[in-house]
């Protein structure tokens, strides 16, 4: 056991003087970085809202809003605009395989009409009789945690990549 | 085992988060401080027990926090350099009667803080009868006075 030095002014203790200015000045970096991460909490960037918690993307056939970043086992929402399509009395949503693996299905609002499963994905089927599109809401739940990859096709036509992080 | 994870992790995460804020928030509690550990304490038991509040889960997560701070102590013991780093080293605040404003400016500690440590624990009236001042590793001040 290390016994304390008695120093000049004599008093017997290790001060550490030089490691305590090392740690500091580590300290005020480290206040910095407290600092970044309410800054990225602020814009979303950490999950759970903000501007930049949320990312859009638009094809043909539907406007996809879905989590950018999730945090592990917290509800998060995953919207789909769908765009009017002439003729159409039912739309088809399939979720690529990958989207089980990663995230549980808690609820979809309005329920679909028909599920079915198939080796390409989860294929939620919804009678849409004024062919006007409509917005479906799927309330979902991070299952694991890192970039988390996957697809959505709407009526059978081409694959949109999502990717979300998700945080521990 | 995502219990031990859990515990862990938040125990690791709250001890540099603590280190590093300083350790001014740990023992001079102010009401802002205290405010601060009650929020704390309840963010930390949701993060720690997730949705399983089961006996199981608080028995593994006790035994768990127990046995890294065993484990820690240890530690500290085997490596004092790292001992330093976890739970930091005292600062000489005043010395010989000299103040040390670098020290107090670093350490984020006022000179009324000394003076109320003064008063406190020894039965000080004035700055010029303390002879040392030193913050402690806890937080605490402790004085010595000029016989």
């Amino acid at each position: 056991m290390e016994r304390p030095q008695i120093r000049s002014d004599g008093l017997q203790l290790n001060e550490h003087r030089q490691f305590q200015e090392r740690f500091w000045k580590f300290e005020r970096v480290a206040w910095i970085a407290f600092a970044v991460v309410t800054v990225s909490a602020l814009l979303g960037l950490t999950g759970g809202g903000g501007p930049l918690a949320t990312v859009s993307i638009e094809s043909a056939d539907a406007l996809i809003s879905y989590p950018r970043v999730a945090r592990w086992e917290t509800a998060d929402e995953l919207q789909i605009a769908l765009q009017p399509r002439a003729g159409a009395t039912e739309r088809r949503v399939m979720l690529a395989p990958e989207f089980a693996k990663s995230f549980q299905l808690e609820d979809v609002q309005p329920r679909p009409s028909k599920s079915t499963v198939s080796d390409l994905g989860q294929i939620l089927v919804f009678d849409n009789p004024d062919t006007q599109g409509g917005q479906i809401t799927m309330h979902i739940r991070a299952q694991s945690v890192g970039r988390r990859s996957f697809t959505i096709t709407i009526d059978g036509g081409m694959p949109n990549a999502l990717t979300t992080y998700v945080l521990p | 085992m995502e219990t031990v994870i859990r515990g862990a992790s938040i125990y690791f995460i709250l001890l540099v988060i603590l280190r590093l804020s300083g350790r001014r928030t740990v023992a001079q509690m102010t009401p802002f401080d205290l405010v601060l550990l009650l929020v704390v304490s309840e963010t930390t038991q949701q993060a720690l027990l997730g949705d399983d509040f089961s006996i199981t889960n608080a028995v593994v997560l006790m035994i768990v926090l127990f046995g890294i701070d065993i484990g820690l102590s240890y530690f500290k013991q085997w490596a004092p350099g790292a001992a330093r780093y976890m739970d930091g080293a005292p600062t000489v605040l005043i010395s010989d009667g000299k103040v040390d404003f670098r020290a107090f400016h670093r350490a984020r500690v006022s000179l009324d803080d000394v003076l109320t440590a003064a008063r406190q624990n020894q039965g000080l009236e004035r700055l010029d009868q303390i002879k040392y001042a030193v913050l402690e590793a806890d937080g605490a001040v402790s004085i010595i006075p000029i016989a």
